[in-house]
């Protein structure tokens, strides 16, 4: 077999209920279609999924992909993607995640690793090079994510890179997460539950035989290139320090200051919870793999009421979600959150959600305190947020509805609660209405409103909408003229970054200047990684056909035009104060700006289905034939819920 | 039987006016910088190997991350490399190991190492270790990337400044 460079050529796939584990070739025109990564698991979730089955049944399908430049020298390579059918929404559930275990995963030997079926009993898989098992895991479930990762590298060995679940997961919180080494998470959209449903504890992995690099010289010289390039901004030395929590400073934080479930945007006491202060708690440093960002930080509580507590992190979406949204201005109360998030598995963004749409539910009496099992779910009431945060972990209680995640909470508990979700597709993100450009990104996201599938980094940047874009008015945010492209533009480098891989933070999106070189210099290290003569238009096409075979999932499972609008509070509130006092959107500019952008995407305007044309130039002719066999479906309001909570 | 080098390369270690090893900088204390990236274990493997590989990399980063949960998180990374003592080179029994000239590094020959890791054994900072391709045995240690005129790649790739090529004679 000829040599393969920068992937591996080969993935596993596991059988959970037959115990059946098998090594698939990847053959070349597989991987110069889909690139790595995400794009993997996107075509596999297309294949092998079938349109309306149970998220948490035996039917989804887990991958855990990685890209060519994983286990590189390639700065910022060291990431992994984990996708299936998200129990949150019931669309694509696709988390990408730092750390360690994506480089081990592909040093081990494997792109790709798909999990199907469900176990009996609870299990982990054990991966040593060729060497892989399904193992008893029963003495580890019912373990947090701490204490079951120590005790598993006590079985396995110190140098193994695990991913595991807590009890959220095992419990089948819809927003359960996964945690790599304890410290990274693979966040949302709830691919800890899918773990748990399949009584998958955890994955180890530890691989020695390397990744083969075509053109070594030429390739340490383009990685050094871009290393010495992120070094030498203005902003490296800032965000090495303060991570992203650099975004909490008050520099950044009026900007961002979106509170009481997006009610208000003026937090008193909100540098409180700055990076600055954040930073007095950290006793350490921390790279992902290939990384010189070392954004990542370990915090340690010393006196206090919760002393002794310990984690990674936070982030400045954990601040602005267990933070600001929740009106709590206890830092301590913020780390301790984030503390118990990060060992029982628990996305904290969607957790941020789900307490502050409970604590307006609670505001406005339509859930009491005798609902919430005596816990008052007022604003900023720290000690209810910790108590509940445990409660949704367990199930217990309002727990257990709440651990549906904020839209299917709000299905349950009727539509004057669902009336104050801001969501998009079952899926919460910030706040939409300071300009089109986020409320465009936040629509079109193929994994519901969020930020990672498109949030334009070039808004309110002329110069950067023209470098790139060729057309510096692009970057005002209240008009909708050329925000499409803007957004498609920043869509595509993101499905790029989740192929092969690179973090967002390396100057895809945030942060650091993206260059209007990006393209070429991807095109570049790439080429010189995996030995193939890459061009920025293939690039482009990948990009696009993976997120068009995205968009043809969601469709699939029921989406259509009428999802693509504002939520009650962002369509009928302006925003009451703070710094984008009076902004709001339009659903009728939106809508116009939509048809331009399902347009650009070759995207049907009525039906949000990719058109033929568009799929057969994407080398997708199979994906329209399924497409228009489609019957007449039920459109799309969510995953199923439990019997339990329907009548 | 001849553990020592022969008559030739033991004149020339004589004329070796400088040696040098990757040191920490500020000693112990440097892996508190530590970040963990591994940029140095994928900078070594790929210049000698041609592969990005940790297990084929001359400096090792030890992850021990899990520590920090159950205490303290200053010793959660640990970096091994040879301090080109020389100790491993009286035990191997077939003259495989050798001080080279221009850096004085202390360097395995592949070709006449038969793999049976009594060096290994030997080497009192645990910083030698082997590999096994296709029932070969793979030597790994560090080399001062042959004196290459660039430095030692680990040194100028670690983005927090730990290591150092020190001068030490």
């Amino acid at each position: 077999m000829p040599e393969v460079y920068g992937w591996t050529g080969k993935r596993l796939r596991v059988d959970l209920k037959n115990k059946k584990i098998t090594i698939e070739p990847l053959v070349t025109r597989f991987r110069k279609k889909w690139l790595g990564g995400r794009g993997f698991n996107m075509k596999v979730l297309w294949d092998e999924i079938k349109p309306g089955i149970d998220p948490l049944g035996e039917d989804n399908v887990l991958c855990f992909g990685v890209g060519p430049l994983a286990g590189t020298l390639a700065s910022t390579s060291g990431r992994f993607n984990v996708s299936a059918k998200s129990p949150l929404t019931g669309l694509i559930g696709d988390s990408n995640c730092g750390g360690h275990f994506g480089a081990a995963l592909k040093g081990a030997g494997y792109d790709q690793i798909i999990i199907t079926g469900r176990s009996e009993e609870p299990v982990y898989l054990l991966i040593k090079n060729g060497r892989v098992e399904i193992r008893d895991a029963r003495p580890f479930w019912g373990k947090n994510v701490y204490k079951a990762t120590v005790s598993l590298k006590e079985d396995i060995g110190a140098q193994s890179m695990v991913v595991c679940i807590g009890t959220a997961g095992e419990n089948l919180v819809r927003f359960a997460n996964i945690m790599a080494e304890g410290c990274n998470a693979a966040g949302r959209t709830g691919m800890g539950a899918v773990m748990g449903s399949k009584n998958l504890k955890a994955i180890a992995v530890k691989g020695t035989r390397g990744v083969k690099i075509a053109e070594p010289e030429k390739f340490e010289k383009l990685a050094k290139h871009r290393f010495d390039e992120l070094r030498s901004e203005a902003f490296y030395k800032a965000f090495s320090m303060y991570g992203t929590t650099v975004l909490n400073n008050s520099e950044w934080s009026s900007s961002l200051s979106q509170c009481k479930n997006f009610q208000s945007w003026n937090l008193p006491g909100i540098d409180k919870l700055s990076g600055h202060n954040t930073l007095r708690y950290v006793s350490r440093l921390k790279s992902c793999t290939a990384c010189p960002l070392s954004c990542h930080r370990l915090y340690n509580i010393l006196t206090g009421s919760y002393a002794g507590d310990r984690a990674a992190g936070p982030e400045f979406e954990t601040v602005a979600h267990l933070g600001y949204l929740t009106m709590n201005t206890d830092l301590e109360v913020v780390l301790k959150s984030n503390t118990l998030c990060n060992d029982l598995g628990l996305d904290t963004m969607s957790a941020g959600h789900v307490l502050a749409n409970a604590m307006e539910w609670y505001q406005r009496g339509i859930i009491t305190h005798k609902d919430a099992g005596g816990v008052k779910l007022e604003w900023g009431n720290g000690e209810a947020q910790i108590q509940m945060i445990q409660k949704i972990a367990k199930r217990e209680g309002l727990g257990d509805v709440l651990a549906e995640g904020a839209y299917n909470a709000g299905r349950i508990i009727g539509d004057e609660a669902l009336r104050y979700v801001g969501h998009v597709k079952g899926m919460c993100h910030l706040d939409l209405r300071q300009g089109y450009a986020f409320a465009l990104s936040r629509m079109t996201s193929t994994r519901g409103s969020d930020h990672l599938r498109g949030d334009p980094s070039m808004i309110s940047n002329p110069e950067a909408c023209k470098k790139i874009l060729g057309d510096s008015k692009i970057a005002y945010p209240v008009t909708i003229y050329g925000k499409e492209k803007m957004v498609v533009w920043q869509e595509n480098i993101n499905v790029l970054a989740d192929c092969l891989p690179r973090c967002k933070n390396d100057g895809i999106q945030y942060y650091f200047p993206i260059s209007k070189r990006v393209f070429k210099d991807i095109v570049e290290i790439l080429s010189a990684a995996t030995g193939v003569d890459w061009t920025t238009k293939e690039l482009n096409l990948i990009a696009e056909r993976i997120y068009t075979l995205e968009q043809a999932f969601c469709v699939r499972e029921g989406i259509n035009r009428e999802h693509y609008k504002l939520s009650w509070r962002f369509a009928q509130e302006p925003i009451p104060d703070g710094l984008f006092k009076g902004s709001i959107v339009s659903q009728k500019e939106l809508d116009e700006l939509l048809d331009r952008y399902l347009n650009q995407r070759g995207w049907n305007i009525k039906s949000t289905v990719p058109t033929r044309d568009k799929l057969s130039e994407l080398d997708l002719v199979e994906v329209a034939d399924e497409l228009d066999k489609l019957l007449p479906r039920s459109s799309w309001n969510g995953p199923p819920l439990d019997k339990k909570f329907i009548g | 039987m001849n553990k020592l080098q022969d008559k030739e390369t033991k004149e020339k270690a004589k004329t070796i006016k400088i040696l040098y090893r990757v040191e920490l900088k500020e000693g112990e204390s440097a892996t508190e910088k530590c970040v963990g990236c591994s940029l140095c274990e994928m900078a070594c493997s790929l210049y000698h190997h041609r592969e990005c590989n940790p297990s084929l990399s001359g400096i090792k980063v030890i992850k021990k991350e899990c520590e920090w949960i159950n205490g303290s998180s200053s010793k959660i990374f640990q970096l091994k490399i040879c301090t080109q003592c020389g100790f491993c080179i009286q035990f191997c029994p077939v003259d495989a190991i050798r001080i080279a000239v221009e850096t004085g590094a202390v360097v395995i020959d592949d070709k006449k190492c038969s793999g049976c890791l009594k060096c290994i054994r030997a080497c009192p900072f645990d910083a030698l270790w082997y590999n096994k391709r296709e029932d070969k045995i793979i030597m790994v240690k560090c080399d001062l990337c042959d004196g290459s005129s660039d430095g030692p790649k680990c040194t100028g790739w670690c983005p927090k400044g730990v290591l150092t090529l020190r001068k030490i004679k």
